[in-house]
């Protein structure tokens, strides 16, 4: 009897579980604009001590085609300090059917080294899965110990782009009594709940709808729903720690990683005093010993235990003369110590998104370190990575966010350089000579500063073929391209550089029967019109403004005759600027100038049209031609 | 004559043993030193000026004969974009059976330092190992102190346990290398076939010399041998008593030296420039060791066919058939006409199968568990198809194919192939390939991978032809559209596209998960400001016919309006604006993968009281020797016009000589294509 009992009960249970994973058991919300459903994210984090926590997931993902897959996420970090306890995986069908089991011992287990390091002592295993038909299920459950408790890891109740969230679970269970710090993100705009007992925390979300990703839009971390956890004693590879604000946190870093790591030999330090021997000026110091750590310095990136967040000494890198980030930073602060210029060690987010340290929510937080140099009358920044970036130039790899200064009396929040609008130019002067057969001949002149610069400062160093593609590329619009002569000016005190190039093309004009058609806007054109979206969600951001501008003068043969010129063109709108106008400055002379100022900001996801309106008119422009006739 | 050449062979070969002599690792002269950038190519950010290699085989009582690979490179840095030189990564292969192992890794980095040469010597800490993977340890090693100006020296040797394998000889880099000498000494017990490829001819010299080896080897108490655990040392086993013995063989000895060989660069539309790298490749051809027997390893691709044949994971393979019989047996009562047979049992194991991107000739789960998996790797799959046609009563056979990544293979050898397809040999003598890892792919339609150079049918009885992976027939896009122009610039009207065979493939596999809202955005998307609707698509799963693509446009912008008249590109959004050869120059030939061909038609409807004041002139226009042609005419009646433009580009792979011809083809393409029709008011 008990035995029939046990069968019935399993038996349910079964079929229920079945039901579980089916296609037909999702909500038909949830897989609107959506690659794949997270059925359930579920995490528990038990921390025993500030030193040993235990993470245990999991996450049951269907898979609606195959831009789901990078969904999946079936994979687990570890190294000396964490342990991988549990590891397995399921796949069912999409009626529910379990069709695969996956065990430990089927995971691939690899170096975690990615690309642009060189070594490192963290391994991974991961699941290769081939699926065999879409929609498929998989369920991945994981548990791992580890004695690092600097970073809590962060939940999305979202993962991104086109995964909805049926169900996700997060359980923060503290066990001793660190005080526990937290952020609580967007969850007011999603359907959150939030229990807490005792030391436990809870969150749950359900039916969380797939987001479409739009251009021009704010990132998905500023608005999707998210926890942030710190504790405020915590354990990083060996190394202790005490922090509550931004302080504290710069003031761990430089007494645990840093301190004691910037020392040079006597040797060395008389080697640096006689490199600036005879310089007053800070500022020409600072470029000089920044000059010697380009030339002599090479980056790779090797992470060893607690070498993940502690530079290797100065004194290291002075033997060998590579290092990361963190290595090269140190190692510059260091000589800069050695003639009497204090410099501060500064943690960032490196990318072009401009994504800041999280302000509101004082944690280790960043990936990557610069310096940051005050001096009376201003501060410098210095890319310690790089051997070709000018001094004090941060282009789109640092500017415009929040890092931390790590200074001896504590961290500061500080901004980091922001590049105007208007300091993001470029201006392109050309004489441009229209020849009897319809081609023409142009000598430009173009000069780049700002964010622009950081487009453009490494064509220099190209060689001869990629130089020759790159202008090919540039002015694509331009058939039968020669060039016939290419120099730069890199001027690296202002940040500016200059490109001279001369060029030729057989067949620029075009036949219209016995006229011919001349685009006067040769050299720059800007074709480029946003995306059209439907029902636009959100807001528009436009990260970076700058300004073209543009002077063309164009000569005419003797017998060739202008039909009629270009319409002036004055656009103003709250993007940006936008103005042509044509003249003629003497017999069979014409000067065309151009002027396109595109502002930075946040607009309302309303204007977004106006937006694209704006850049259609511009493009329009930039194509318009005039009509000349042969006499 | 005769002695003016005979002077000059002397001295070359004087040249030579004065390097010879002057290369030692570890001494730099002050001129490589100071060099400021490449003597021949002042755009090298880094050179080798020396790449010495020597590969001997070593005698040890125990582990029998294995080889040591050392090397020693010598690189200059011209620029700091070569700074990456000073890093090297090194693979090393492990298994069960036998591994690669690194060891006496040295290393220097030379600097001026205000006329001194400064020497910094590598240490243990720039040296790490890891593993990679199952199969795979790589050693990374950075050197010390490199900059601009550095001259690098380092030297390590890989032993390794797999002693019918030599890795390729490489002469050719991404960086000039001024000399290179290799040597390779082979005991007569191997014999080794040699083949070189790439663009720069590498020369070989061979002698013979005696070798005799005193060695002692060590008597043991069970097999457990103590592996190198060390970089930097290497290990003893102490249990044991030392024993000693004598050989006495001949060896082939094999020099390959040059000079100054140029940088090879990647370039676009390349089928695989591996292809072009000067290289030389040792083959094992035979061994016979004393008082063993002779064993043959792969001499001709029939032998290589043979041999693959012969493996337990393909021919054995193809003779299961119990698994599918069930499935096949319905199908065949289904489909009773011969002809559709074959492409009914194609698209079954197309359905049911998924590719899990893996290549290889021998099959990774086995046909019957692939089967139930409905997963497998390309042999798993195509085998499984060639099995089926063949229960079915086709002559089937599989087609062992070299994939455009891993190139053209230098010599009959069981490494060339690494992928497999199904082939029909037809009453005819035609024969009909299929790849069932492509979902879209159709028969003689394979997916752009496998078509490289030339595979081998291998058929039951071991015999074997080849088969030549190139597409003959031209796969074509045909559009059609009716457009009407307003007077106020817009186009409005109906496109109809049709699209055959890799053409219409490509269309298949980007649009696969699309919807048509999708499909419409994306096209709304690539010609700017249009408006697309009615979209219809016919055939997107019937993979064996054309995917007819109809919707009609509204654009706005499309013409431009100077003076009262109208202008537009006969063409319209269609049109050639932009040539895809922009070099100048090109030393490889370029890939187009599958002859091609584009039709465009266009009819028009004028806007009322407008008038043609003027068309465009017909052309054509051909390129030399057959291989492509375009023509660009126009029919007028009143205010009746229709545009056509023609191209086609009829081979597959088309040579470098005829590179300038292929620009000025899609120049002049491009010139018509933008001029424009002229239409006034009347």
């Amino acid at each position: 009897m008990r035995l029939f009992y046990f069968l019935l009960f399993t038996t349910l249970f079964l079929s229920a579980q079945n039901q579980q994973y089916s296609l037909s058991s999702i909500n038909s919300e949830l897989l609107e604009d959506a690659d794949a459903v997270v059925r359930l994210d579920k995490m528990m984090i038990t921390v025993e001590a500030y030193n040993a926590m235990e993470v245990s997931s999991r996450r049951v993902v269907t898979v609606l085609n195959e831009n789901g897959q990078k969904h999946v996420d079936a994979y687990a970090f570890y190294d000396d300090n964490s342990k991988i306890k549990t590891l397995s995986a399921f796949v069912y069908n999409s009626q529910g059917k379990e069709i695969k089991k996956i065990k430990e011992k089927d995971f691939i287990d690899q170096s975690a080294s990615g690309d642009g390091t060189l070594y490192s002592d963290s391994r991974v295993k991961f699941l290769r899965y081939t699926p065999v038909s879409y929609p498929y299920t998989i369920v991945f459950e994981k548990t791992y110990t580890t004695a690092d408790t600097a970073f809590l890891p962060h939940w999305y109740f979202l993962d991104g782009y086109r995964v909805s969230t049926e169900k996700s679970e997060f359980i923060f269970d503290l066990k001793t009594k660190i005080p526990l710090r937290k952020k609580e993100q967007n969850l007011e705009d999603y359907a959150i709940s939030v229990e807490s007992v005792g030391n436990k925390l809870k969150y749950t979300a359900e039916n969380l709808k797939a987001i479409e990703g739009e251009n021009y839009s704010p990132e998905f971390y500023d608005f999707a729903p998210s926890i942030k956890l710190a504790l405020e004693r915590f354990h990083l590879k060996g190394v202790d720690g005490q922090a509550k604000n931004w302080s504290d946190y710069g003031k761990w870093i430089y007494n645990s990683l840093l301190r004691g790591q910037a020392e040079l030999n006597v040797s060395t330090i008389n080697g640096v005093k006689s490199l600036v021997a005879g310089i007053e000026d800070p500022k020409k110091k600072v470029e000089k010993i920044y000059e010697y750590v380009q030339n002599n310095t090479r980056y790779i990136s090797v992470q060893l235990g607690i070498g993940g967040w502690m530079p290797i000494s100065a004194e290291e890198v002075n033997r060998v003369k590579y290092g990361d980030c963190k290595g090269l930073t140190n190692y510059t602060m260091a000589l800069l110590k050695a003639v009497g210029i204090n410099s501060y060690y500064t943690v960032v987010y490196a990318d072009a998104d401009q994504r800041s340290l999280d302000a509101e929510f004082p944690s280790l937080q960043g990936n990557h370190v610069f310096l940051n140099v005050p001096l009376n009358d201003k501060e410098l920044w210095l890319e310690c990575t790089s051997q070709i970036v000018p001094a004090d130039y941060l282009g789109t790899f640092t500017d415009n966010r929040y890092v931390l200064k790590v200074t001896p009396d504590g961290g500061e929040l500080v901004k980091s350089r922001a590049y105007e609008n208007k300091d993001n130019w470029q201006l392109t002067k050309a004489d441009i000579t229209i020849s009897e057969e319809s081609g023409v001949q142009a000598n430009v002149e173009i000069v780049s500063s700002g964010t622009q610069y950081n487009q453009k400062f490494r064509l220099p160093l190209k060689d001869e073929q990629e130089k020759e593609s790159h202008y090919k590329e540039y002015w694509d619009y331009v058939n039968d391209i020669n060039l016939t002569k290419i120099s730069f000016e890199n001027d690296k005190d202002n940040i500016e550089l200059k490109e001279k190039v001369s060029l030729s093309s057989n067949s620029y004009l075009s036949k219209a029967g016995d006229k011919v058609l001349f685009a006067p806007n040769m050299l720059n054109r800007n074709l480029f019109v946003p995306k059209r979206y439907r029902n636009r969600k959100h807001d528009v951001i436009i990260k970076r403004g700058y300004l073209d501008e543009d002077e063309f003068t164009i000569a005419l043969p003797d017998d060739f005759k202008v039909e009629s010129l270009i319409s002036p063109v004055n656009l103003k709108t709250e993007f940006g600027e936008y103005t042509i106008s044509m003249e003629k400055i003497a017999e069979n002379r014409l000067i065309y100038k151009r002027r396109l100022l595109i502002k930075s900001g946040k607009y309302s996801k309303d204007s977004y049209e106006d937006f694209r309106n704006f850049r259609k008119k511009i493009a329009r422009s930039d194509n318009s031609k005039i009509v000349l006739i042969k006499a | 004559m005769k002695l003016k050449l005979l002077i000059i062979a002397i001295m070359v070969s004087a040249i030579t043993i004065a390097q010879d002599n002057k290369i030692k690792f570890g001494k730099v002269s002050k001129e490589e030193v100071l060099q400021k950038e490449h003597h021949l190519d002042k755009d090298a950010e880094a050179a080798f000026l020396y790449k010495k290699e020597r590969l001997f085989y070593k005698y040890d009582g125990t582990e029998g004969f294995r080889t040591v690979r050392s090397a020693h490179y010598r690189i200059k840095v011209y620029k700091k974009s070569g700074l990456d030189w000073g890093t090297f990564e090194i693979p090393l292969y492990t298994s069960t059976s036998g591994e690669e192992r690194i060891g006496q890794v040295k290393g220097y980095t030379f600097n001026d330092e205000n006329g001194k040469i400064n020497e910094v010597k590598l240490k243990k800490d720039g040296v790490f190992k890891e593993n990679v993977s199952k199969y795979r340890n790589k050693v990374s090693i950075s050197m010390p102190n490199v900059k601009e100006g550095s001259v690098i020296d380092l030297e390590y040797s890989i032993t390794s346990d797999l002693s019918g394998y030599i890795d390729e000889f490489q002469f050719q880099y991404g960086i000039p290398v001024d000399h290179v000498d290799i040597s390779v000494e082979i005991p007569e017990y191997y014999v080794f076939k040699r083949h070189g490829k790439g663009f720069f001819p590498i020369d070989i010299t061979q002698s013979r010399k005696n070798r005799k080896v005193t060695f002692r080897y060590r008597e043991e108490k069970g097999t457990a041998t103590n592996k190198h655990k060390s970089l930097f040392s290497s290990a003893t086993n102490s249990k044991s008593t030392t024993q000693s013995g004598e050989i006495e063989f001949l060896e082939n000895v094999y020099k390959i030296a040059s000079n100054n060989i140029p940088a090879l660069k990647e370039v676009s539309y390349t089928d695989n420039i591996d292809n072009y790298r000067s290289a030389i490749k040792f083959e094992l051809a035979s061994t016979q060791f004393p008082n063993s027997p002779y064993k043959n390893y792969s001499k001709s691709w029939e032998d290589v066919a043979k041999t693959i044949y012969k493996y337990d994971d393909f021919g054995n393979e193809l003779k299961k058939q119990r698994f599918y019989k069930d499935d096949v047996d319905e199908i065949m009562t289904k489909v009773t006409e011969p002809s559709k047979l074959a492409s009914a049992i194609f698209d079954h194991v197309k359905n049911r199968m998924n590719w899990n991107n893996y290549t290889g000739v021998g099959c990774d789960n086995g046909l019957k568990k692939a089967y139930e998996e409905k997963s497998g790797n390309v042999a798993d799959i195509n085998l499984m198809l060639t099995s089926m046609l063949r229960y079915a009563g086709f002559k089937a056979n599989p087609v062992l194919v070299s994939t455009k990544s891993h190139g053209i293979p230098l010599f009959p050898t069981t490494d060339g192939f690494n992928y497999v397809v199904a082939a029909i040999e037809n009453a005819d003598g035609t024969v009909d390939l299929m790849d069932a890892t492509e979902k879209m792919g159709a028969v003689n339609i394979l997916p752009t991978r496998s078509l490289n150079w030339s595979g081998r049918l291998v058929r039951e009885d071991g015999s074997s032809i080849a088969i030549e992976m190139v597409n003959k027939k031209p796969s074509k896009k045909v559009i059609f559209m009716n457009a009407e122009l307003a007077s106020d610039g817009s186009v409005s009207g109906k496109m109809r596209t049709q699209n055959t065979g890799h053409i219409a493939l490509g269309y298949r596999k980007s649009h696969k998960d699309e919807t048509t809202e999708d499909i419409m955005d994306a096209m709304e998307d690539r010609y700017v400001e249009m408006e697309v609707d009615e979209l219809e698509i016919k055939n997107e799963k019937e993979c064996d016919k054309p995917v007819l693509e109809s919707c009609s446009f509204l654009k706005e912008n499309q013409t431009e309006i100077i003076n009262g008249k109208i202008y537009f590109k006969p063409a319209l959004f269609l049109a050639m604006n932009e040539n895809p050869f922009k070099l100048e120059t090109r030393d490889y030939p370029v890939d187009f993968v599958y002859p091609q061909s584009k039709k465009i038609v266009v009819n028009y409807k004028l806007p009322e009281g407008c008038q043609v004041e003027s068309i465009p002139e017909s052309a054509s226009y051909a390129l030399p020797d057959g291989l492509g042609s375009f023509q660009f005419t126009f029919k007028q009646n009143g205010n009746q016009i229709q545009f056509s433009s023609n191209t086609a580009i009829n081979k597959s792979l088309i040579p470098p000589n005829y590179y300038a011809s292929l620009k000025e083809f899609y120049n002049q393409m491009v010139v018509k294509h933008n001029e424009k029709i002229v239409l006034s008011k009347i």
